[in-house]
């Protein structure tokens, strides 16, 4: 804490202290909250003065023929009609409509929004947030538009080379730099980028096509039917947001009418999604080590493997990453499934052997280390304890038993991760750290900083 | 909405206005924005008051409403619509010739871009962690770290907040950022 910090506080709280509500502020607000709902339904599409925040779906083609029994028409309008379809041949399969992140729909909008220079900050964060390098990344800009006053904001699609895997989203440039509003995973055949966005007092609908679409349609849940939603380019189109979020309707029609998509509307209103945000538990420490893309991609997809799910779904962060003499590669990642909370996961890859994971438990508020260990080391007779201390630690000290005397383990130029050269199959032994003054902060059982998953060995 | 629901959301904004209307206060600087912006986010919770199931977390929901429309870079003023028996208080009343240590701060802090005074009055006004504070703006932990941080910095760089030696104003000012 610092005084900044303090006095801040007690100017902020010093200034609230002062400040009474008018009375009964009912009324007002009710008027204000007729005013939305006119303005819900009545809002000529005014997309220019609307802007971007948050919350959004990629949603995957969906058969004409399936159209009936997954999703009807919110009301019977006398709007297009699904067309019967015959069984597909391999041909057909191919959805004309799908995004394929290899061969992109075209740029659409402002070309001023897709300078060279905002797409390197863009890509930079896109990178960033995947944990890989930028010349990992191919993100290609689909629409981008200027809002009032100068907000630039773009739909793009990314695609990591290394593993393949693509993802969405709208990045806006703010005062504080590139923020991505919307960052989901792309499914394959996703015919349709529709964002919530919200506004001022009406959220608003975006939807990103591929330029071929005819008319896309926004259908609230007030009965009033499908209605045509703006366009502002081929295959894009805004809406107002109206009615209940749950179920609000999208759809996106062929240019013989035929519905080529159909499906629900994001959620302006709804929580963020966890695929768009971190778990709590994320650590935020600095990534120590040598950055090694390419293996910290090999690792995130051992820990989709060891959860059994698809790598889009996993997200990580790198807590360290390096190599020993004997060829040994390491990465320590705090990683999660989309909507899980994070856990630790060790990856080592060894010449001659199949890589390593160790997975630990579900990490746990105020973590002081977390730690993986090398063993088989070719050439050697102990393992190697890699041990990762939270940012700040001073000294880490490595105990061979209860009463033995701690010796120093930290590694200069490794910012303050320990390397602990331990005896085959030792016990008893204990990490402890130190803070900057060489005070104990902090000592474990190294065989509970190694627990598994499920339970410790 | 039907009379029960009403009743229920009356009884919701009579308790909790006034913290939320201080919360609107430190976004917006001003008594009169701070009605406005607080109006609106209490019309959009009573558009979606039948949906939201968890009432414990309505003060949670007020409050990204709050910083959001806030936050909205094309948001407009809406003067003739926030309902309130003091008359608004007039711009730069709250930069003063004679700054005390608070005052300094305070009119630091609306110097500040609205993303960044959002992310230091719900971390050093409200008190969130950097997770709350980062589920509220919809950004992610390491955003907020990046933006706070940057906000004391610009804080501590004021002109306002480095005067001369031995002013206490000046001891903010080159002490250490804490982000």
């Amino acid at each position: 804490m610092s005084p900044l910090d303090d006095e801040l506080r007690a100017a902020l709280r010093g200034r609230a202290s002062v400040l009474t509500p008018a009375p009964d502020p009912l009324a007002g607000i009710e008027r204000r909250a007729k005013r939305i709902r006119r303005n819900r339904v009545a809002a000529s599409v005014a997309g220019s003065a609307l802007a971007v925040a948050a919350i959004a779906l990629a949603v995957p083609a969906l058969a004409p023929s399936a159209l009936p029994d997954q999703l009807p028409p919110p009301v019977a309008t006398p709007g297009p009609t699904v067309a019967p379809s015959p069984a597909p041949s391999p041909a057909q399969q191919v959805n004309p409509y799908a995004l394929d992140p290899a061969d992109p729909w075209p740029y659409r909008g402002d070309p001023e929004v897709r300078t060279q220079g905002d797409l390197d900050a863009y890509t930079v964060e896109f990178a960033a947030r995947r944990g890989v390098l930028t010349d990992d990344v191919r993100l290609t800009p689909l629409f981008g538009q200027v809002y009032e006053p100068s907000v630039p904001e773009l739909f793009y699609v990314a695609t990591v080379t290394s593993s393949g895997d693509s993802w969405w989203g709208v990045v806006q440039a703010s005062e504080s730099g590139p923020e991505l509003l919307v960052d989901v995973p792309l499914p394959d055949g996703t015919t349709a980028l529709p964002a919530a966005l919200p506004g001022d007092e009406v959220a608003r609908l975006l939807v990103v096509a591929a330029p071929s679409v005819g008319r896309i349609e926004y259908g609230p849940d007030d009965a009033s039917g499908w209605t045509a939603m703006t366009s502002i380019a081929d295959g894009v189109a805004i809406t107002p947001l109206e009615g209940d979020p749950a179920a609000d309707q999208v759809r996106m029609l062929g240019p013989d009418g035929q519905v080529v998509f159909s499906g629900l509307a994001p959620d302006a209103d709804a929580p963020e999604p966890a695929t768009t945000g971190d778990p709590d538990n994320v650590l935020g420490w600095p990534v120590r080590g040598v950055a090694d893309a390419a293996l910290e991609e090999r690792a995130a997809r051992g820990f989709a493997q060891a959860k059994g799910v698809a790598r889009a779904e996993v997200s990580f962060s790198v807590l360290v990453t390096g190599n020993n003499d004997p060829g040994q590669r390491y990465t320590v990642l705090q990683a999660w499934v989309t909507g899980q909370p994070a856990q630790v996961f060790g990856w080592v890859e060894s010449p001659g052997r199949d890589p390593e994971p160790q997975l630990r438990p579900v990490t746990e508020p105020g973590t002081a280390a977390v730690a993986i260990l090398l063993t088989e080391i070719p050439g050697r007779t102990t393992d190697e304890l890699v041990v990762v201390p939270r940012p700040g630690t001073g000294e880490v000290l490595y105990k061979t038993s209860a009463t033995a005397q701690g010796r120093p383990v930290t590694v200069d130029g490794l910012d303050g991760v320990a390397l602990v050269d331990r005896e085959l199959g030792a016990e008893g032994d204990s990490i402890v750290l130190l803070d900057g003054d060489g005070k104990q902060t902090f000592e474990r059982p190294v065989s509970d900083l190694l627990c598994g998953e499920t339970g410790c060995s | 909405m039907d009379e029960q629901a009403r009743e229920d959301f009356r009884t919701y904004v009579a308790a909790r206005s006034p913290a939320l209307l201080r919360t609107a206060y430190m976004l917006t600087g001003n008594r009169a924005d701070a009605e406005d912006l607080l109006q609106t986010a209490l019309a959009k919770t009573y558009l979606s008051w039948d949906r939201i199931r968890d009432r414990e977390a309505l003060d949670g929901y007020v409050r990204r409403g709050l910083v959001n429309t806030q936050t909205s870079f094309w948001r407009r003023r809406k003067v003739d619509e926030y309902a309130t028996e003091q008359p608004p208080e007039q711009p730069g009343r709250d930069v003063t010739a004679d700054l005390d240590l608070h005052d300094a701060l305070w009119s630091a802090l609306s110097s500040l871009p609205k993303r960044q005074r959002a992310m230091v009055v719900l971390r050093y006004y409200e008190d969130l962690s950097e997770a709350e504070t980062a589920r509220v703006m919809g950004v992610s932990v390491g955003t907020v770290k990046s933006t706070t941080s940057r906000a004391l910095v610009k804080l501590r760089e004021s002109s306002l907040l480095t005067t001369a030696p031995g002013d206490p104003r000046t001891a903010l000012a080159i002490d250490g950022v804490h982000a």
